[in-house]
């Protein structure tokens, strides 16, 4: 039972983080029309950003983030203006290929600036607590908060404000939207902004984990597509829940299955739900 | 007029095909295909910095002379991104473009070594393989040597202190790539033909994975003495760490790839406490490896930790440049494989100690392991490879 719980606890930390990346994509993808590819790479600048902040620059953690957050979302605007709103009236395939170029030029980037080495973020909060047989560090149950508080704060914002649900018009029909007055082109730059300050949240969240280095953005780009898809492409709660059932998916199967098989297990999910539920869970039909 | 005019444009373009040639014959390519971005850059960068180093120094001391002849050496290298099918791109793209053409190839990971094995006689040129792979030896490839010893090899000198210290039952988190794949397979024969036992088997994809909790927590439920770990340091030293925050007393064995002196580097000694591994060259009590490593530093800066790929390849780098003299011939890689055997060791540049080819082309040379105790590094153990050579030969993989 220890084992149990112990590995939900796991999951649930793998899927906050999860959940916060794909929230960010999902977002986009309604403005965009295609995946962001390069949004891992704007999670793996986030954790750079933030690791310089703390490391050498001496910052508070929750400063660094604020900070990094506000930065990505800048540079996250700078290429929806510079790249995707060019390539709007273009074929989607434009946009997509456009993506891939910003994944070679940005971790490419790090790794001339940074170099190829891992760096190690100053480690923050590794209190331990130990109850009932099961152990956490403090830093674990503050990213499970701050994502799902992040996560919270989203919803309220789309839900409750006038320029959430601009968004969501926006996402759901462009030209209807622009037919109601909505300036398009102002709420795809600010979803970007927003988008990309998720997965840099994301990446300062679980610097202190694991380790940052350049390549740390693809790793995690495979799986939050994954979970879009599961969760259905362009859904906000699909993005959310998604995520936490992949994170718990590949704790409690890599426990009691096999860590070999992972991957197979996360993606046997995806091609389940998707034989059953073409759109995803949360999708709906064109 | 116009005869005129052709005459001289036939001459010069003759006069420069004839000072290329015999600026050509002076100079002798090495090529490298490794990988230079991405997660494996460092590694790559380590190997062709050894290779780098020897060649200046080489060129710095005025070349070699063969028959009477100076020549200096070339080093071009070429990005493979880790793959092979890109090693065999950067290969061909070497030995067609590049003048003269290259007499050797230097390749650290055994899917390209493998694929260019499959043409590299026919084009005759030599190829060192910077692999623990003995598949590299076993395509009966007569223009292949390669200097690191096998992975079982460098298993045993852990595997047999682990235990030493009274550990039985290990549990195994190895990396999912291929070389971790080959050691998990390796040392599962040899812990239980000791008696061991292996509590659990889990493999880690080293570039996907987000978190080791659920790992970790999965290995530990079946209360291992120890863990054996076989992945890239710094990723394997966060395993380690996360190990002891899950409340792990027990041991580390280290597999070849896991440096220790780079683990130190992301987490304290404290949390490394009770790991074995091999000994960084870096830390290796022999006077040529510390005339060396203060060498590479003031090359590559003082942040720069000498690395077993580094060292490898710079020795391996002076034995072709010393089997080139024996042979009398640069060109001739048959010859100059042939005479490898007779230039061993190469002096004050033998910084480990290669000794010895085999047959396959394997080279002989030893190792030490090292463990952490206290906060700090014990004395390193020296592990002779005569014995395992004897026992096992050049190309035993635990089957």
């Amino acid at each position: 039972m220890e084992l149990f719980f112990q590995q939900l606890l796991n999951g649930i930390m793998l899927g906050s983080v999860y959940s916060l990346v794909a929230l960010g994509l999902t977002l986009i993808y309604g403005i965009l029309h295609v995946p962001n590819f390069a949004h891992g790479v704007l999670y793996m600048l986030g954790a750079y950003l933030a690791y310089l902040m703390v490391s050498a620059l001496g910052f508070n953690f929750w400063v660094a983030m604020l900070l990094t957050m506000v930065i990505l979302a800048v540079i996250g605007m700078l290429i929806e203006r510079l790249v995707f709103r060019p390539l709007m009236e273009a074929p989607h395939l434009n946009s997509f290929i456009a993506a891939i170029g910003l994944i070679y030029i940005i971790e490419n980037g790090a790794l001339i600036l940074w170099g190829p080495d891992f760096k190690r973020f100053p480690a923050v909060y590794d209190q331990l607590y130990h109850f009932l047989g099961i152990t956490i560090t403090l830093h674990r149950i503050i990213i499970v908060l701050t994502a799902i508080s992040l996560i919270v704060i989203m919803q309220l914002f789309i839900k409750k404000t006038t320029l959430g649900a601009t968004i969501v018009a926006t996402a759901q029909d462009r030209i209807g939207a622009r037919l109601a007055g909505i300036n398009v082109e102002r709420v795809g730059l600010i979803t970007f902004g927003i988008g990309t300050a998720l997965a840099a949240a994301a990446g300062v969240l679980i610097g202190p984990i694991l380790l940052v280095y350049p390549s740390m953005g693809s790793a995690l780009i495979l799986k939050a597509f994954v979970i879009i898809i599961l969760g259905g492409m362009g859904s906000i709660p699909g993005a959310i829940i998604g995520g936490f059932i992949l994170g718990i998916i590949e704790s409690l199967g890599g426990g009691y299955l096999t860590t070999q098989y992972n991957e197979v297990l996360a993606f046997g999910v995806l091609v389940t739900v998707l034989a059953i539920r073409p759109t995803g869970l949360f999708g709906k039909a064109h | 007029m116009k005869k005129h005019w052709m005459f001289i444009f036939v001459l010069s373009v003759l006069l420069a095909s004839f000072t290329t040639f015999a600026y050509c014959a002076e100079t002798i390519s090495i090529g490298y295909s490794g990988p230079l971005s991405g997660g494996a850059a460092r590694y790559g960068t380590n190997n062709l910095h050894g290779i780098q180093q020897a060649i200046d120094e080489i060129n710095g001391a005025g070349g070699i002379t063969v028959g009477g002849k100076t020549y200096t050496f070339k080093l071009t290298y070429l990005d493979d991104k880790y793959k092979p099918a890109e090693t065999v791109s950067n290969v061909r793209r070497m030995l067609t473009t590049v003048s003269p053409k290259p007499i050797a190839i230097f390749c650290p990971h055994s899917g390209g070594i493998l694929a260019i094995e499959k043409f590299n006689e026919r084009e005759k040129v030599l190829i060192h393989g910077y692999t623990d792979n003995v598949a590299i030896l076993k395509q009966g490839n007569k223009l292949v040597v390669k200097a690191p010893m096998s992975m079982a090899f460098y298993n045993s000198g852990p595997a047999d202190m682990g235990w030493e210290n009274g550990y039985r039952k290990v549990a195994l988190l190895c990396g999912a790539h291929e070389a971790g794949k080959m050691a998990e397979k390796i040392f599962q024969v040899q812990w239980k033909d000791k008696g061991g036992e292996v509590t659990s088997v889990d493999s880690i994809d080293f570039r996907t994975v987000t978190d080791f909790y659920p790992f970790l927590t999965k290995a530990l439920s079946k209360n291992p003495d120890c863990i054996f770990l076989y992945g890239p340091s710094e990723p394997t030293a966060m395993l380690v760490s996360q190990a002891r925050e899950l409340g792990f007393k027990g041991g580390f064995l280290l597999g070849s790839q896991c440096k220790l002196d780079e683990m130190a580097k992301v987490v304290s000694m404290e949390i490394l406490n009770n790991s074995i591994g091999v000994c960084p060259v870096g830390m290796m009590p022999l006077p040529m490896m510390q005339k060396y490593n203060k060498s590479y530093r003031d090359k590559f800066g003082a942040d720069a930790i000498p690395t077993s790929e580094s060292a490898f390849n710079y020795e391996v780098m002076y034995i072709i440049a010393e089997a080139m003299k024996k042979s009398g011939s640069v060109t001739d890689t048959q010859k100059i494989r042939k005479a490898i055997g007779d230039v061993l060791p190469v002096g004050e540049h033998a910084i480990r100690g290669i000794n010895k080819v085999t047959p396959e082309g394997q080279f002989i040379s030893g190792y030490f392991a090292i463990a952490i105790r206290d906060n700090k590094f014990v004395d390193p153990i020296n592990i002779d490879p005569a014995p395992w050579y004897k026992k096992y030969g050049a190309t035993w993989m635990g089957e």
